[in-house]
C-alpha cells in the first residue's frame, strides 16, 4: 500500500492496539525477553522501539504499516535483543536467548533430518557458532544469520552423510527443478497477478524486440517473465516466485539458466534490441 | 568479457531511467565474469540483511545493487541465497505450530562454554603475558579453536580431555597455554557451584580449588612452563573472585 502523504508521524492505530499486535507476535514465537530492563534499557520500552522502526521503515518505503510489516519490524527489533543478549555477559540472558534461537530453528533442522539426534546435533553446532561468531552478525538480521548458519550446518552434514561434488550440489538442484517443471507447463504461469506485472512492464516499455528475441531463444514463459520482472521492474525475487508459485531457489535457477541460454544463443541480438532503446 | 556499463543521468522520465537501469543491468548480468572466492564471500557475508530486507518488501535493486548483479551473474551464490530466503519463510510459516519433536535446550556443556569464556580470554592474556615476551590475540585464537572444536565434534563444545590440549596446540605455546586456561576454568566450572565456590570465599579458601584446576591441567605443560603457568592462574583469578564465583554452575 503506498500513499502521498509522507513522511508520516501517525500510524493507523493507537498504542494500545500496537501493544496487542506486538504481543501476540511475541507470544506466537514464545519470546519472553522483550520485558528485560538490560536489554531494552532504563528509558525505554519494547513497544517504542517497534513503533520507531516502523515509522522507519514505513516513511523508507512510503508505505503504510499493515499487519504484517508489525510483526516483521517486531522480529526485527527483538533480533537486536538476542543479538544483544547472546554477545552479552549475563548468563541467563543468552542461555534463554540461545534457547529461543533453537526453537525458532528447530523445524528446519527436523525437516531435513529424519533422525532426531542427527537435528539436534546438527542445531546446536550452529547455535554454538552463532554465538561464537556474533560479532560478524548484523542485530537486525540475528535469526537470518542463525538460518544461514544453520543451513550450512545441514549441508554440511548431508554431504558428509552422502559425500557430493560442489557441481553435482548445483546438478541435483537443476534436476528437481526439472521434475517441477514436468509437472507445470512451462507456456503458461501460475498466478494471473504474474501476467497482470508482466503485461504492465510491456505497457509501459516498448520492450517488442527484445521479447521476440527471448522468446524465440527461451521457449519459456516463466523464464521470460523472470528476465522482464526482474531486469526492467525491480521486483524482488521472492514476489516474482510467489507470483509465479515457485521456490525463491528455483526462481534463481530459472534465471540463471535463462541468461545461460541467452549468452550462448543470442548474445548479440538482444545486445541490440537493448542498445535500440532510446534512453540507452 | 565487457567492463560494466555505468548508468548515464540523461534519463528524460522515471519510466525512461527503470527502462535503463534495466538496461544496464540485463547487459551487466550477460557480460559478467566469473566471480572470485573473496567476492563471493563477501556478498554471501550480506545474506542475512538482504534476505530480511527483501522480506519485508524493500526494493533489492535499490538497496543492494552491488549484491544483486553478483546474484545475477553468480549461480552457486543466487541459489544460497534463493535457499535462505525460502528457509526464512519456511520458518515463518512453522512459526507458532507445535513442532513434530520436542525442541532442544543449550546442553550443560555450552553453558558452562558461555559461563567461563570471557573470563578465560581474560585471564589466558595474563597468563600469556607473565609466561611469553609476546603473544597474538588470544580472543581471536580461541574463537578460532572453539569453531574448530566445533566443527570437529558431533554437538557443542565436548567435554573436557585436557591432553587435547597439546594434541590441539602442538608446537604452538600461546596456543596449549590458551586451552590448559580454557580446561582449567571449565573444571572449576563444572565441579563446583556458585554456593560452594562462594562459601569457600567465605573461609579465604578460594585459592584452594582453583590451583586444584590449574595443576590438574597443567601436568601436560611442558615442564618448564607449568609453575608459571599455575602461579600465574591463581594469583589472577584471586584479583577478582567475585568472576570466579560466578563461574560456577547454578545448583
Amino acid at each position: 500500500m503506498t500513499d502521498s502523504g509522507f513522511p508520516i508521524d501517525t500510524l493507523p492505530f493507537d498504542d494500545v492496539e500496537l501493544r496487542r499486535r506486538i504481543e501476540a507476535e511475541l507470544a506466537r514465537h514464545g519470546w519472553q525477553l522483550a520485558s528485560e530492563p538490560v536489554l531494552v534499557g532504563p528509558d525505554d520500552t519494547f513497544g517504542s522501539r517497534v513503533k520507531r522502526r516502523l515509522f522507519d521503515w514505513c516513511n523508507g518505503q512510503r508505505r503504510l504499516p499493515d499487519e504484517v510489516l508489525v510483526r516483521q519490524a517486531t522480529v526485527h527489533e527483538y533480533c537486536y535483543l538476542l543479538h544483544a543478549a547472546v554477545g552479552g555477559n549475563d548468563g541467563r540472558l543468552q542461555s534463554r536467548a540461545l534457547d529461543e534461537t533453537i526453537a525458532y530453528g528447530w523445524p528446519l533442522a527436523l525437516k531435513h533430518f529424519q533422525d532426531r539426534e542427527m537435528a539436534e546435533s546438527t542445531i546446536l553446532r550452529a547455535v554454538h557458532k552463532t554465538w561464537l561468531t556474533i560479532e560478524r552478525c548484523l542485530p537486525g538480521s540475528y535469526l537470518a544469520y542463525f538460518a544461514k548458519i544453520l543451513l550450512n550446518e545441514i549441508n554440511q552434514e548431508r554431504r558428509r552423510r552422502k559425500p557430493i561434488g560442489d557441481h553435482e550440489t548445483t546438478e541435483a538442484e537443476l534436476l528437481d527443478c526439472q521434475a517441477d517443471e514436468s509437472d507445470s507447463p512451462l507456456l503458461s504461469v501460475a498466478d494471473p497477478s504474474a501476467q497482470m506485472a508482466y503485461d504492465q512492464v510491456l505497457k509501459r516499455e516498448s520492450l517488442d524486440g527484445l521479447l521476440k528475441v527471448l522468446s524465440d531463444c527461451l521457449k519459456n514463459v516463466r523464464q521470460e517473465h523472470i528476465i522482464l520482472l526482474h531486469f526492467f521492474a525491480e521486483f524482488n525475487p521472492s514476489e516474482i516466485a510467489g507470483q509465479l508459485r515457485i521456490k525463491v531457489n528455483q526462481y534463481h535457477v530459472e534465471k540463471s539458466r535463462a541468461l545461460s541460454k541467452i549468452r550462448k544463443c543470442c548474445l548479440e541480438d538482444v545486445a541490440r534490441e537493448l542498445q535500440m532503446a532510446p534512453s540507452f | 568479457m565487457s567492463e560494466p556499463i555505468e548508468s548515464s543521468n540523461s534519463a528524460r522520465s522515471t519510466g525512461q531511467a527503470a527502462r535503463q537501469s534495466g538496461v544496464v543491468r540485463l547487459i551487466n548480468a550477460l557480460n559478467a565474469a566469473p566471480a572470485d572466492r573473496r567476492t563471493c564471500n563477501r556478498i554471501r557475508a550480506a545474506f542475512p540483511a538482504m534476505a530480511e530486507a527483501e522480506l519485508r518488501g524493500e526494493r533489492m535493486v535499490q538497496l543492494f545493487p552491488t549484491e544483486t548483479a553478483h546474484l545475477d551473474a553468480c549461480e552457486a551464490c543466487a541459489l544460497e541465497y534463493g535457499e535462505l530466503v525460502d528457509a526464512l519463510l519456511e520458518l515463518e510459516a512453522a512459526t507458532g505450530a507445535s513442532p513434530d519433536a520436542p525442541v532442544p535446550t543449550v546442553p550443560a556443556h555450552m553453558l558452562t562454554a558461555l559461563r567461563i569464556r570471557r573470563w578465560v580470554t581474560t585471564t589466558a592474556q595474563q597468563v600469556l603475558q607473565k609466561t611469553l615476551h609476546s603473544y597474538g590475540d588470544v580472543e581471536a585464537q580461541l574463537a578460532s579453536w572453539l569453531e574448530d572444536l566445533t566443527a570437529a565434534s558431533s554437538g557443542a563444545i565436548q567435554p573436557p580431555q585436557p591432553q587435547m590440549a597439546l594434541a590441539y596446540g602442538g608446537a604452538n605455546t600461546e596456543m596449549a597455554l590458551i586451552q590448559v586456561t580454557w580446561f582449567a576454568a571449565q573444571a572449576l566450572a563444572e565441579q563446583y557451584t556458585v554456593d560452594e565456590l562462594r562459601a569457600m570465599q567465605a573461609r579465604s579458601a578460594l585459592a584452594v580449588p582453583v590451583r586444584q584446576a590449574a595443576e590438574q591441567v597443567a601436568k601436560h605443560l611442558p615442564k618448564r612452563q607449568r609453575t608459571a603457568f599455575i602461579d600465574t592462574f591463581v594469583a589472577q583469578a584471586l584479583t577478582d573472585p567475585s568472576a570466579v564465583i560466578e563461574l560456577g554452575r547454578a545448583q
